[in-house]
């Protein structure tokens, strides 16, 4: 706010100025009127006193003409009622003094002369002729106060209180001007300082409000990346699908679990709906409607077919919002991409399937164990025969558990089986070679059973039954393309003289003709009598992979 | 002995040696002669596939070292030839394309394995 200061300023000043002007033209105004009344009072008197005489002129003419002094006397006395004059005379024609008189403190000249009429201070003397027709008969003087002092004085004193007044009332006037116009400086000073405040006030309560938006705007970015922060750690999309018009807002992360490229479209329902996998459309749906209806969570697991022809699991929760008529307006929630869980879920169930596979299938070699091994020992011996090749079962079990029942070493089935049969400190008996071998839980479970068996009867009456005596195992990776097989060298040494049985039981029948079937190969075992030789030679397949 | 099962000759598709040996021996006390044993899917598929080779009816394991048998299945059906599966997944391993297929559950149960196999052998003539 802008005062008009020039003005102000100008008002301000001129007030004091105006005032003694004002004072000054009043006391001229008063003096120039005294001085023209004192001239109008003088012109009166003047033309009072000069009529008075001529009245006394025309009065004692007759008494002049005819020399009466008494009359003359007489007419002169008869101003004496007249307290101003102060002196009446009558004067012949030769100046001589016929009659007057003067009242005390005055005096009357004992000559006149007509002249013109002598202001000398409060008095006033005027001679006038006293004549009959052409005849000079004499003179009349008549000397008069022209006002008592103490009436002048009173009327100057009225005009001079009346100037005074004036003045005064000027004064008062501008005094209460100036300090009407002070107040009002100070008034506008005070406005502009208020104005000023109030800017400043503004100003503050502007820059107080905005930090407090700026503030709050902090927070709110703070809190929406805390969000965006929590929504990125746990991968979370975040939408909003408006019911009514079946329009979609979708977070970048949404898009991301969707597998969405830049600037593929994804805004509406439809568009959602063409990338869920067309079997869990109709479930999804119903869903959808039921937690809509119900006015339940929505929770809906479902896949969605990439662009790129992944297939992922997306997890969505969301509820919806109604209006008051109970229509619902939009539901709003979150998306997340839970492929690895579901994958982990399949994975798990597939571990659980096979590890049922694995329980029943050993279920089912104990069950062959046990009528194999009561079919071909005797009583005293079955208990022995069938507890060991339980017990050489469980060690594949074992063994595979360790490896994660995945790619067992050829090396160390072998190593397992024999271990068993030579005492401490004779491990120099046993000789093992061959590349890194890895096989399937069921050829580690057939070839430790086959080796086993080798093992059993190199122990009972072959080579290991014997002092010095020795098993030799060499294998190795052998023949041309699909040809390619590994080569299992299993030789006995140093034992006594080898028998062939006379029949063949199970460890022969499993060795020679089943695990031959089982890997597809061949099995020869061969009774020399130096010692038992068993040459196997089995292709290289998914259960027997030569290691990476 | 089991006179509907006597003399039926038998294909055994099974990968494991020593479950496949038990088996052999089942189906030769209830008098069927197990005309060969295939630890592999290419063995078993080509035996299956031999028309040469006369089998009355096949036992199939359905997990051969971590392939399906089913090749060996589709071959066997292709010349009306019946056949049980073996498995130790449990019925609900099997794919839907054989759902109609007897499944026996692992471990072997001599009785079961009589009567699925007489079933399926009777069906097999009658259809």
């Amino acid at each position: 706010m802008r005062l008009p200061w020039p003005r102000s300023w100008t008002l301000r000043r001129l007030t004091p100025a105006l005032t003694v002007v004002v004072a000054t033209a009043l006391l001229l105004a008063g003096l120039a009127m005294a001085i023209f009344n004192e001239q109008q009072v003088r012109a009166q008197k003047l033309r009072e006193v000069s009529v008075q005489a001529e009245i006394l002129a025309g009065s004692v003419a007759g008494a002049l003409a005819f020399d009466d002094h008494n009359a003359a006397r007489e007419y002169a006395g008869a101003l004496r009622a007249n307290h101003d004059v102060e002196a009446v005379g009558v004067y012949d024609a030769t100046g001589r003094l016929a009659a007057g008189y003067a009242l005390p403190g005055s005096q009357l000249p004992q000559t006149n002369k007509v002249g013109p009429p002598v202001f000398d201070g409060a008095h006033l003397t005027v001679t006038v002729p006293v004549a009959q027709g052409s005849t000079q008969l004499g003179s009349a003087y008549l000397r008069t106060l022209t006002e008592p002092l103490p009436r002048r004085i009173a009327r100057y004193a009225g005009v001079g209180l009346l100037i005074l007044m004036a003045a005064l009332l000027v004064a008062v006037f501008g005094v209460s001007n100036t300090s009407l116009a002070e107040a009002h400086r100070k008034l506008q000073i005070e406005m502009v300082e208020r104005a000023r405040a109030e800017e400043a006030l503004r100003r503050s309560q502007q820059a107080e409000a905005m930090a407090q938006i700026a503030i709050a705007t902090e927070r709110g970015k703070q809190s929406e990346q805390q969000l965006e922060l929590a929504l990125r750690a746990g991968r979370l999309g975040s939408w909003a699908l408006d019911l009514e018009s079946g329009r979609l807002t979708a977070s970048e992360f949404v898009r991301a679990n969707f597998g969405l490229q830049p600037g593929e479209p994804f805004d509406s329902e439809s568009d959602l709906v063409a990338r869920v996998h067309p079997g869990d459309r109709q479930r999804r749906q119903r869903e959808l409607d039921s937690a809509i209806a119900q006015r339940t969570d929505l929770e809906s697991e479902y896949r969605t077919l990439t662009p790129d022809g992944e297939t992922r699991w997306i997890l969505v929760r969301g509820r919806a919002t109604y209006r008051e008529d109970g229509a619902p307006i939009r539901m709003t929630g979150v998306s997340l991409d839970i492929t690895a869980r579901k994958n982990a879920d399949e994975r798990r169930r597939l571990l659980l399937d096979e590890l049922n596979h694995r329980v029943k299938n050993t279920l089912a070699t104990v069950q062959s164990i046990a009528l194999q091994t009561g079919r071909t020992a005797d009583a005293a011996s079955f208990e022995q025969a069938f507890l060991a090749r339980i017990a050489a079962l469980a060690r594949a079990h074992d063994l595979l558990t360790e490896v994660a029942w995945e790619g067992a070493s050829l090396r160390e089935v072998i190593a397992r089986t024999l271990a068993p049969y030579v005492a401490e400190g004779q491990t120099d008996r046993i000789a093992l070679s061959g590349p890194d071998v890895r096989l399937s839980p069921n050829a580690a479970v057939s070839l430790t059973m086959a080796f086993h068996e080798l093992a059993t009867n190199a122990g009972k009456y072959g080579s290991l039954s014997a002092v010095g005596g020795r098993v030799d195992v060499r294998w190795k990776v052998d023949g041309p393309g699909d040809a390619t097989a590994v080569e299992i060298d299993w030789r006995e040494s140093g034992g006594p003289p080898v028998v062939r049985p006379a029949r063949r039981g199970f460890g022969s029948r499993l060795v020679e003709k089943s695990l031959a079937r089982e890997f597809d190969g061949q099995v020869e075992l061969i009774f020399a009598p130096e010692g038992v030789w068993c040459h196997m030679r089995l292709p290289l397949s998914r259960k027997m992979q030569l290691a990476a | 002995m089991s006179e509907a099962l006597t003399g039926v000759r038998l294909l055994l598709v099974e990968d494991e040696a020593m479950v496949a040996m038990m088996v052999e021996d089942l189906l030769a006390d209830m008098g069927c002669v197990v005309v060969d044993v295939a630890g592999t899917l290419s063995r078993g598929l080509a035996l299956a596939s031999d028309a040469g080779l006369p089998i009355d009816g096949a036992i199939l394991d359905v997990n051969l070292g971590g392939e399906k048998v089913y090749p060996v299945a589709e071959a066997l059906a292709a010349r009306g030839i019946p056949f049980i599966f073996a498995t130790g997944y449990g019925i609900g391993g099997i794919s839907e394309t054989f759902s109609h297929v007897p499944a026996l559950a692992k471990p072997y149960e001599q009785r079961a394995l009589e009567r699925m196999l007489t079933d399926a052998l009777q069906g097999g003539r009658e259809g």
